[in-house]
């Protein structure tokens, strides 16, 4: 649990980061448990544009909003999340 | 009893998943020091009381103290205003929508023997039932594909045969099921859960499964009257169980919880108080309360003289009072109003704050797809007040001013717990329920409506278009665009 809060905490420091260099209406982490998308981190949507979700891992998406330019570091955004993300599930 | 099922009574509480939560030996519900607030009749000084609905307006949570002056609340013309502020409250949390949903019974075996309730075990007169996964796949193809419901509240009794297993099976036959309507297709894209407490490991399988909301209602928060109404040795009859299960729901993962308390089995005002509690303490530990609150009133169950005989029942007078201190001292919650209550009272308290209620309203097992139209008590856990149909009651609604939604959004793209409390409290998540009342309401009247009730909703959908566009700018063209594809036949679009 500890642990979790912590990698949780690196996950939306880095969203932050994220969310200001790239002018995001909300970039958000969920995760997915059958039809339900529960809220892990980040910035809330703020915007009416339908988010763009883009897949981390098994359990794990990438919501954002806007941020047009983001599109080209994406890969390289999605490999980070997924690092940290896994880091989380070694325990 | 027979031996196995005193086996799996005997293994259902887990201290460990109690004690954790708590601060000291005794827990979060302080019966002396909400009694001292509720009888610490300060003086209503109209400047102070002021302030009260301005904090309620800013959708900050009440303090007990705040909240026991409400209750207390005499001078007419504040109350007025308390009304007023209600309203304002709704409005900015959750704009004119009101959500409908319908109730699923799926068992009325029940291991507990409740002094008020139709279910208990020593009640023979039951006819007990559980249905079967054809049986729960028909209840569903009339609930999504005849009347056009798109949330549910699945309702389980204590007992092995509706365990875990049964609810994750259920839910995923309910969520399975797809019909054919007039130009789209139905389906259940929201099913929330009323069951027994259960353990941490349980909840994290319902939460894989796709749960909406977990709710668990304390039914009374006295401790003493706990005891009495709920025979020692049972399940139910562990106070402590059950008041911590939304802790142990939140740190599964579901972060969608509803409380609730059953008025009539004690004091109203100390029951509005504890509820106020329980949202402080969900709060505190988690930062998230509880995403809906429901308040039924007792109703007269079969061979259950204590329905009739209780010395606390709630007059109407009173369940407005209660309606309005909870819209304040918790405002940013979901409100629930059922069809317990009868049409002429759920028009009068609507306007109080009311965010969610059900139509077309079936509570015997099976009674949906069932031949049987009347109500029948010796199948049912109570009595219903209100028997319209979900066309009827959104004509009426419609004629009323509400836009009714459909919406299940939040939950299928992360708004939820932390995030959704958030949105709800700085009034953005009022947007999106607008937005995604029109689209659902759109779904609606294309794929189930009467003429009659199609013509008024149509007009009604054209003015929220209107307001829109005025109000939300930046939205309009968006919501246009997903008023045209719903017409075209596409289904699900939301914000």
């Amino acid at each position: 649990m500890v642990k979790e809060t912590f990698i949780f905490r690196e996950c939306e420091r880095y969203l932050k980061k994220l969310h200001n260099r790239y002018s995001t209406e909300g970039i958000w982490i969920v995760k997915k448990y059958g039809r339900r998308y529960s809220f892990v981190c980040g910035i809330r949507p703020s915007g009416f544009e339908s988010p763009e979700i883009v897949k981390i891992n098994d359990g794990y998406l990438l919501f954002f909003q806007k941020g047009e330019d983001l599109h080209d570091n994406l890969d390289n955004v999605i490999l980070k999340l997924k690092e940290l993300l896994d880091e989380n599930r070694k325990g | 009893m027979s031996e196995n099922l005193k086996s799996w009574v005997a293994n259902r509480i887990k201290e460990d998943e109690i004690v954790k939560y708590m601060d000291d030996d005794s827990d979060f519900i302080k019966d002396d020091e909400i009694w001292k607030h509720i009888k610490d009749d300060k003086q209503q000084d109209p400047v102070r009381i002021r302030e009260i609905f301005e904090k309620a307006l800013a959708v900050e949570t009440l303090s007990p103290e705040e909240t026991a002056m409400l209750i207390n609340l005499k001078n007419p013309e504040l109350v007025e205003e308390m009304k007023e502020t209600a309203l304002k409250i709704k409005l900015k949390v959750y704009d004119n929508r009101i959500v409908t949903f319908a109730p699923l019974y799926l068992g009325d075996y029940c291991v507990n023997n409740c002094a008020y309730c139709g279910f208990r075990t020593s009640n023979t007169i039951m006819k007990r039932k559980i249905l079967s996964e054809d049986e729960i796949r028909r209840e569903t193809e009339v609930l999504a594909g005849k009347i056009g419901h798109k949330r549910l509240i699945v309702v389980y009794g204590e007992h092995p045969l509706t365990g875990v297993d049964y609810i994750e099976n259920s839910l995923r036959t309910i969520y399975g099921v797809k019909v054919p309507v007039r130009k789209g297709f139905g389906h259940i894209r929201r099913a929330n859960v009323n069951a027994a407490p259960l353990q941490i490991d349980e909840l994290k399988r319902l939460q894989e499964v796709g749960i909406g909301t977990f709710q668990v209602f304390q039914e009374t928060y006295h401790h003493e009257t706990h005891r009495k109404v709920h025979p020692e040795g049972t399940l139910k009859g562990d106070y402590k169980w059950r008041l911590y299960c939304m802790h142990r729901a939140l740190e599964a993962g579901v972060d969608d919880v509803g409380i609730g308390a059953l008025y009539g089995l004690y004091d109203w005002r100390f029951e509005t108080m504890a509820l106020l509690y329980h949202a402080i303490e969900l709060e505190k530990k988690f930062g998230i309360g509880p995403h809906t609150v429901s308040f039924p009133r007792l109703e007269p169950a079969a061979n259950t003289p204590f329905t009739q005989s209780s010395e606390y029942m709630v007059n109407d007078e009173d369940f407005e009072r209660i309606i309005l201190v909870l819209r304040l001292a918790i405002p940013y919650t979901g409100m629930i109003l059922t069809a317990r209550e009868s049409r002429e009272i759920r028009d009068k308290v609507l306007p109080l704050g009311i965010t969610q209620t059900d139509a077309s309203t079936r509570i015997g097992i099976g009674a949906y797809s069932d031949r049987y139209t009347e109500q029948e008590l010796e199948r049912q856990q109570f009595m219903i007040g209100d028997p319209r149909s979900l066309d009827e009651l959104i004509r009426d609604l419609t004629k009323m001013g509400y836009i009714t939604s459909f919406c299940t959004a939040g939950y299928r793209c992360g708004r939820t717990g932390k995030c959704i409390m958030d949105l709800l409290r700085e009034g953005t998540e009022g947007k999106y329920c607008k937005l995604n009342a029109i689209t659902t309401f759109k779904e609606w009247l294309l794929d189930f409506a009467s003429e009659e009730t199609a013509k008024i909703g149509d007009a009604l959908i054209k003015k929220e278009l209107d307001e829109v566009k005025t109000k939300m700018p930046k939205a309009y063209n968006k919501l246009n665009e997903y008023i045209t594809r719903i017409e075209n036949g596409e289904r699900d679009l939301y914000f």
